[in-house]
């Protein structure tokens, strides 16, 4: 049943941005309430795809092995719930934010259409259809980027598209590679490929990274990272929260499906492929977080610190054991929270005062309160400070680092996971301190209270609130995550 | 009963916290009210803990990922008491003292959570569960330090902070190392597990990882430099629940490292030994020189943490004869506890009237003023040692327990490093006699050197409700001094279980000559020092009425400031920075080698923007291109330079 849902989940926004395309409404507010339809019939269907439980469905036979088929399992679930309860709130952010914009239509055109693919991505049963959404993402992502149509905008977005391609091109090689030993490479647990592809191991493994570096690309990770950090800033706040927040979760996705679906764990385990990506996953980690704490500029230091969570997400993967990747789930989780609630606040931020430089933020937190309060509890939780989500994954994360096979790599991932956990207080707490407490020569006389209006406060608070919910509780996630990790492992 | 008391001591000031900021939104009056119930209830529900010691236990599983675990123990009983007890003086107290204030709001919302959070921490059951509560702690305890929001206040709550987040990272990874090595982290679990383990190494260091986090909260050399600067810039009430209570967190996992984790370990208590002299030491040292009577204070309070942490390692060396130390000890932190409560509080009420905390300003203040007077006797004399208050007993315990050390040590090879101890103890207790008379005099005995404070002394100083909340700790010092053996050895033996000491062998004669000996040497020191140094060296005299007291010591032994700041702020980022931009810029760097060597062939180089005028986005867009190429092949260059650098050095 659930594969019908799935199908939903995917069709609904893609025929809802053509409906936005075509249909003529007689005001802004027509318009937002029929997004705000589309985005939560694709919410509800990716939650009854939960209750419907696995299934799958073939669309498309090319030929006999090349199909484009759908299926439902835990991870797929895992990822379209939450990517649609993103998406969902950023949209309904974005009315408010895009309120004065002239192209607002083209705007939810390509929002609503992005949703629809990463679905497909998401319930894909095998790489070749998952390929397919990926390309589409990128290009129909790559309109939000350089929505504003400003030089640098273009700049990042050409800059976004190139590095994309590059790292699809990469992924490629390994998709044809994968597909000659294996039946249509749908996923299966621990692995689709035949025997004969262990044959020529040190191949296998060299495409096998390949594959990984060009899915990291979009992912964040080091060498592929720095269209990222151009990308992500340039965008309006609301594609800026779903790119930072969920779109990079792409990646890690497609590294997930190939390293646990098709190639299997135990041929990667303990092997120079493991150790590299590791190494790659904590420079990013430490590269995000340095440079972001000499970034000055708000969304671009946000774009830096994406960079150095999502590592945390790829690092947990990398380590292949249950702990690190129930943590690294967990981490998918509270960074989209915490993230998106960060560049929906900046974006506020930006509309009430146009301030983009951190130094100039002083005393933010007495003009916008509700926006600067969830600014500040998004802040703790990616420092990884309890009560938030951060502490929580990072906990579980570094526990898992510390049983990894290899003692020194262990010690040190986790050593690096606090040092980066230091600049990151270092590059967030003072935006929310000097907010918050902007010394006693602030003038209170000509304080104005400018914060933003309901409709961008409340997707902030209710990620915020929902945040410190399942961060405070988070049973149900856990146990999720580790069912996951144990059918993986 | 006793689960939902425990579970309500959390709860109920974090329900409180939001219910006193929404009354502070419509009515100031009320919310005062408020806080002091919600304090009060606090205490209630605290003392009310009384029949559940060492049954009450509470687990929640899966909260925060980790589950939260709570206990009761005599120890805890103790500190959850005086928890209670300081934060419904403070709220009293503050009444008065923030009449003036700006943004009380938040101050008591984080007054209230820190409340919590401490409380948290006090119960624990397990290490992470105190790792919880203890950041939160520190966080919420950032906006107490920083309320004032003046220039300084804000540079001290800044390192406060930061500091504060560095220590909870490495004693989280502490925490975790310990979880992963052993399985458990439960308090009561660990001993066993820790000694069936067989890499003695891996427990040390997750140990001194975990000790680094603690003992930075509780203000030991050399991470004291946070004290001395935040203490004195919070609002009074602020910093006698900072030096009074929150300090004693950092010992309560002290004693997890030092009681459970490593029992009995004698290299370990030797290790730490060490940390509490020199801390005692430069702690006394700091506060002789230093002209404002809440840094003394300050300075005092990290002087006083050596003598606890001396007291937990000397637990640890004693090993099972180590009842003395453990006495001294607990009984030792509650003295401070009650001490720095009535010193801050009495030195915020001559702040209030003054508005100025520098011994040179406030000199003669105190005169013909009885209750601060006595407030102030009576803290200085505990603080100091002297017969006949709280301070003698616990000062005498530990002392007692390095002599008793030496007797056992006698002949062996660490004979002389008891000795110098005790040597350094007492001649820090020396010290703390003439710090202590050197403020006391300037208040309370010499004339003031301007007339505008003088004009102060006439007017009602303080209002009934602050008296009662400075003279009530004050109080309970001189009765605990008085009856030792009633009162004040109870509360020690309470705390005895937790740091798993047997019961006192013999009975201690406190007037006796031996134990008064300690007191008699300390305050001969002290005479010597506050007459020969603080007199003479530390006073500028204009002539023979006027003199003022000067700060001799130089601004480079501000370690924070002249080492740890540059280190932290500057030097490291800037590495890290020049290699973490080098990998960031490298696959930018290398296409854009490609492209230019593409133009360098086509024969179209532009070297800056500027050259090509953008009139269209498209070429504002290029020439955007062309300066990311640009800088990126610059940062690529300097990237090259560095690794070249490094290849030539290494």
């Amino acid at each position: 049943m659930s594969y019908i849902a799935a199908l939903c989940a995917v069709v609904v926004p893609v025929s809802g941005s053509f409906g936005a395309v075509f249909a003529k409404f007689k005001s802004d507010k027509k318009r937002n309430i029929y997004i705000l339809i589309v985005l939560a019939a694709t919410a509800a269907a990716s939650v009854f795809c939960a209750i419907g439980g696995k299934s799958s469905f073939t669309v498309l036979s090319v030929t006999s092995s090349l199909t484009i088929a759908f299926s439902v399992d835990e991870l797929s679930i895992f990822f379209s719930v939450f990517s649609c309860s993103i998406w969902l709130l950023a949209g309904i952010y974005s009315f408010g934010y895009m309120s004065h914009d002239a192209k607002q239509k083209r705007f939810y055109v390509f929002y609503l259409m992005t949703l629809g693919v990463i679905n497909g991505i998401v319930f894909s049963a095998n790489l070749f259809t998952l390929y397919i959404f990926y390309e589409a993402m990128t290009l129909l992502s790559f309109p939000l980027v350089m929505h504003e149509q400003t030089g640098e905008a273009i700049a990042a977005g050409k800059k976004y598209l190139i590095y994309s391609f590059i790292g699809a091109a990469l992924a490629l090689i390994g998709i044809f590679y994968f597909y000659n030993y294996s039946a249509g490479t749908t996923f299966s647990v621990s692995g689709v490929l035949s025997a004969a592809a262990f044959e020529n191991k040190n191949m296998l493994l060299a495409v096998y990274f390949i594959t990984i570096i060009g899915f990291g690309c979009k992912a964040g990770l080091f060498p592929l990272h720095s269209w990222l950090t151009a990308a992500h800033p340039q965008a309006p706040s609301p594609a800026s929260a779903v790119l930072s927040g969920v779109i990079t979760k792409m990646g890690v996705f497609a590294i997930i499906r190939t390293t646990f679906y098709v190639v299997g764990v135990d041929f990667v385990r303990g092997e120079w492929v493991q150790t590299t990506l590791i190494i790659l996953a904590m420079a990013s980690i430490l590269i995000g977080s340095v440079i972001a704490f000499r970034t000055f500029k708000l969304k671009k230091r946000l774009a830096y610190s994406s960079i150095s969570q999502v590592s945390y997400v790829l690092l947990g993967i990398f380590l292949l054991n249950e702990t690190a990747f129930a943590a690294a789930l967990l981490q998918v989780i509270f960074h989209g929270i915490a993230k998106s609630v960060l560049f929906m606040c900046a974006g506020s931020i930006i509309t009430q005062t146009g301030k983009t430089d951190v130094n100039d933020m002083r005393g933010i937190g007495k003009e916008m309160k509700t926006t600067m309060l969830c600014f500040a509890a998004a802040s703790l939780s990616l420092i990884g400070i309890p009560p938030m989500g951060g502490f929580v994954s990072k906990g579980y994360l570094v526990m898992g680092a510390l049983s990894f096979s290899s003692e020194i790599i262990g010690y040190i991932a986790s050593a690096l996971l606090m040092l980066s956990a230091l600049f990151t207080a270092g590059y967030l707490l003072p935006v929310s301190v000097n907010g918050f407490f902007p010394g006693d020569d602030y003038e209170y006389r000509s304080l104005k209270k400018i914060d933003v209006g309901f409709i961008m406060k409340f997707s902030p608070v209710v990620l915020t609130l929902a945040g410190i919910a399942i961060a405070v509780y988070p049973h149900m996630l856990i146990s999720l995550a580790q069912t996951l990790a144990l059918r993986i492992f | 009963m006793g689960k939902f008391i425990m579970a309500a001591l959390i709860v109920w000031p974090l329900a409180g916290a939001f219910i006193s900021y929404l009354t502070g939104l419509k009515n100031k009056k009320l919310r005062n009210i408020f806080v002091i119930g919600i304090t009060f209830i606090q205490l209630v529900f605290a003392v009310m803990l009384y029949k559940e010691v060492d049954t009450a236990f509470l687990c929640i599983e899966m909260v925060m990922g980790f589950g939260i675990n709570l206990t009761l123990s005599g120890f805890r009983y103790v500190y959850i008491v005086l928890t209670c007890l300081g934060w419904f003086l403070a709220s009293v107290f503050g009444m008065e003292y923030f009449a003036h204030y700006r943004n009380r709001n938040r101050y008591y919302f984080f007054m209230l959570i820190t409340l919590s959070a401490t409380s948290g921490v006090f119960l624990s059951a397990d290490l992470v569960t105190t790792f919880i509560f203890f950041e939160i702690m520190s966080l919420s305890s950032f906006a107490l330090v920083a309320h004032e929001e003046k220039l300084k206040t804000k540079e001290a709550a800044n390192v406060y902070l930061y500091i504060s987040v560095l220590s909870g990272l490495v004693l989280l990874f502490g925490i975790l190392m310990l979880y992963s090595m052993l399985g458990t982290v439960e308090i009561n679990e660990i001993y066993a597990a820790a000694s069936a383990y067989e890499n003695k190494n891996k427990i040390y260091a997750a140990c001194a990882l975990m000790a680094f986090g603690f003992a930075t909260k509780a203000g030991t050399f050399p991470m004291h430099v946070w004290l001395p600067k935040a203490h004195p810039v919070a609002p009074a009430p602020a910093s006698a629940l900072l030096s009074g209570i929150m300090i004693k967190t950092g010992f309560f996992g002290m004693l997890i490292l030092s009681c459970e984790v490593l029992r009995y370990d004698a290299l370990w208590g030797n290790i730490l030994l060490a940390f509490g002299l020199a801390t005692m030491l430069l702690g006394a040292l700091l506060a002789l020189f230093s002209v404002d009577i809440k840094r003394t204070l300050a300075c005092s309070s990290v002087s006083q943490s050596g003598f606890i942490t001396t007291g937990i390692a000397m637990q640890c060396i004693l090993g099972h004869h180590n009842a003395l130390a453990a006495y001294g000890t607990s009984l030792h932190m509650v003295n401070h506890t009650l001490v720095k409560l009535a010193l801050f509080m009495a030195a915020g009420i001559i702040y209030l009237n003054t508005h100025e905390l520098n011994l040179n300003e406030i000199k003669g203040y105190g005169r013909n003023k009885p209750l601060l007077f006595l407030v102030f006797a009576l803290g200085g004399l505990s603080l100091m040692g002297i017969p006949g208050t709280s301070g003698y007993i616990s000062k005498t315990m530990l002392h007692e327990s390095i002599v008793e050390q030496i007797v056992i040590a006698a002949g062996s090879g660490l004979e002389w490093y008891y000795r110098l101890s005790e040597y350094v103890f007492l001649f820090t207790g020396g010290l703390t006699a003439a710090y202590m008379l050197k403020v006391f005099v300037a208040v309370f005995i010499q004339k003031p050197s301007s007339d505008s404070i003088q004009s102060f002394s006439n007017r009602k100083y303080i209002r009934p409700l602050s008296a009662v909340s400075i003279a009530a700790p004050a109080l309970m010092l001189v009765v605990f001094g008085v009856m030792p053996k009633k009162l004040y050895e109870k509360i020690g033996e309470a705390c005895l279980s937790f740091m798993h000491a047997d019961v006192l062998s013999h009975e201690i004669h406190y007037l006796s000559f031996i134990c008064l000996k300690g007191v008699i040497i300390s305050v001969a020191i002290g005479l010597v020092v506050y007459f020969g140094i603080v007199r003479t060296l530390l006073v500028k005299k204009y002539s023979e009425s006027r003199s003022y007291y000067i700060n001799a010591l130089p601004e480079w032994t501000d370690i924070e400031l002249e080492f740890y700041r540059p280190l932290a702020t500057k030097i490291i980022p800037m590495i890290l920075s020049v290699i973490c931009r080098f990998l960031d810029r490298l696959v930018d760097s290398i296409a854009a080698l490609g492209i230019l060597l593409y133009r360098f062939l086509k024969n179209e180089v532009y070297f800056t923007s500027s050259q090509k005028e953008g009139t269209n986005s498209h070429a504002v867009g290029q020439n955007a291109m062309l300066d990311t190429v640009t800088s990126s092949l610059l940062m690529f260059s300097a990237g090259l330079l560095v690794v070249l650098l490094c290849m030539i050095l290494s």
